[in-house]
């Protein structure tokens, strides 16, 4: 089950609002390779993984990429807030102020609704942690361009912060890879 | 405010060294030296979360500090309102 | 990869029970990772059509405060990203 302890991972400062900025974050938020996705990904294939350490690796990641889910909706929500809806439209956010006001809606750069679409279970340990690998590599190049996109301190702060966690996350599924790859080359001898 | 968010960052920083060593551990579960990080990083954050509970109210439902009416989970700022310095 | 097993393959409880299994073992047969039999080269560490990533060992760690700010506790696993 979920416990939700009632404080951000990372203190997320911004200093102004930037409305652009908020707009690029959504991919983040609920695009194909946001943190939504990793989360829903990781926590769903757990469980067809045949090992422990599979199955304890994509609850803890998961977990971790839902707290990343709800660091990305604090640098949106405090982006665009107070900001009035003449300067929303002007920015390019005017159809996302109709259908949603301020709040931070689930979809991506363009406002495609986020979809079970951008993941695969496919019940294959070995395919599904290749997926996760190629999930981390996105999500950090995406990072990448995100801070290249800002030049507001505390934001690309925490986007290096949140960078970096793929790069580790990466190194993580890669060694449960290994070890799923040789329990299963052993079973080859049964 | 400012000694709550000093109080909270120490939090953050300590729990993020948990987290950072459990998904260590999680694939090097009989690493020796990692386990015994992380006791010692937990324990201190232990000590740490009540000390800031005390003050400022329950960070998670099942906070051991005691039982304050109204209920304070609903208190202010939420985490997303926070300004951090 | 040979075909899919229909039989869902078992949690893998005690390491040593793999080790029995393989005709190179060592014959006494002690709680093991496979990381560790990686390394010891029982399992070959890397072969055709399989992706492989390198073990991290265990070394120093940065303090909390500063793993915070980079990320990671780990200065092996630091990548900057200066732009």
């Amino acid at each position: 089950m979920w416990m939700y302890e009632k404080k951000l991972q990372y203190p997320v400062r911004v200093s102004k609002n930037d409305i652009g900025m908020a707009k690029y974050l959504m991919a983040q938020y609920g695009g194909p390779d946001s943190e939504l996705s990793a989360g829903v990904r990781y926590l769903t294939q757990r469980y067809s993984m045949p090992t422990n350490m599979a199955k304890g690796l994509l609850t803890d990641i998961g977990t971790e990429e839902m707290a990343h889910w709800e660091i990305i909706a604090t640098m949106i929500y405090k982006l665009v807030k107070g900001v009035p809806a003449m300067q929303l439209r002007e920015a390019g956010l005017g159809a996302h102020f109709a259908e949603h006001d301020h709040a931070v809606y689930p979809g991506d750069a363009a406002g495609v609704p986020w979809t079970a679409a951008y993941i695969q279970a496919t019940g294959d340990p070995i395919a599904d942690l290749h997926e996760d690998l190629a999930a981390e590599q996105k999500a950090r190049a995406t990072y990448e361009r995100l801070i290249q996109l800002t030049d507001d301190p505390g934001i690309k702060d925490t986007l290096r912060f949140l960078r970096e966690r793929e790069v580790v996350h990466f190194q993580r599924f890669g060694e449960t890879l290994n070890d799923v790859q040789a329990c299963l080359d052993s079973k080859k001898f049964y | 405010m400012d000694e709550r968010l000093t109080l909270l960052r120490e939090i953050q920083e300590l729990e993020f060294a948990m987290v950072d060593l459990i998904l260590f551990l999680d694939t090097h579960p009989q690493d020796r030296a990692a386990l015994r990080d992380y006791a010692a990083v937990r324990d201190k954050h232990m000590v740490v979360i009540k000390r800031y509970e005390e003050i400022y109210g329950p960070l998670s439902f099942c906070s051991t500090t005691p039982v304050k009416c109204p209920w304070q989970w609903l208190e202010g700022p939420w985490p997303w309102e926070i300004e951090y310095a | 990869m040979t075909a899919k097993n229909p039989k869902r393959p078992p949690s893998r409880t005690a390491p040593a029970v793999k080790g029995k299994n393989i005709a190179e073992a060592p014959l006494e047969v002690k709680s093991q990772t496979a990381e560790e039999l990686q390394s010891e080269g029982v399992y070959p560490p890397a072969r055709l059509a399989q992706a492989y990533v390198i073990w991290q060992k265990y070394g120093r760690t940065y303090k909390p405060a500063e793993a915070l700010e980079k990320g990671t506790i780990f200065p092996d696993l630091y990548s900057p990203y200066p732009y």
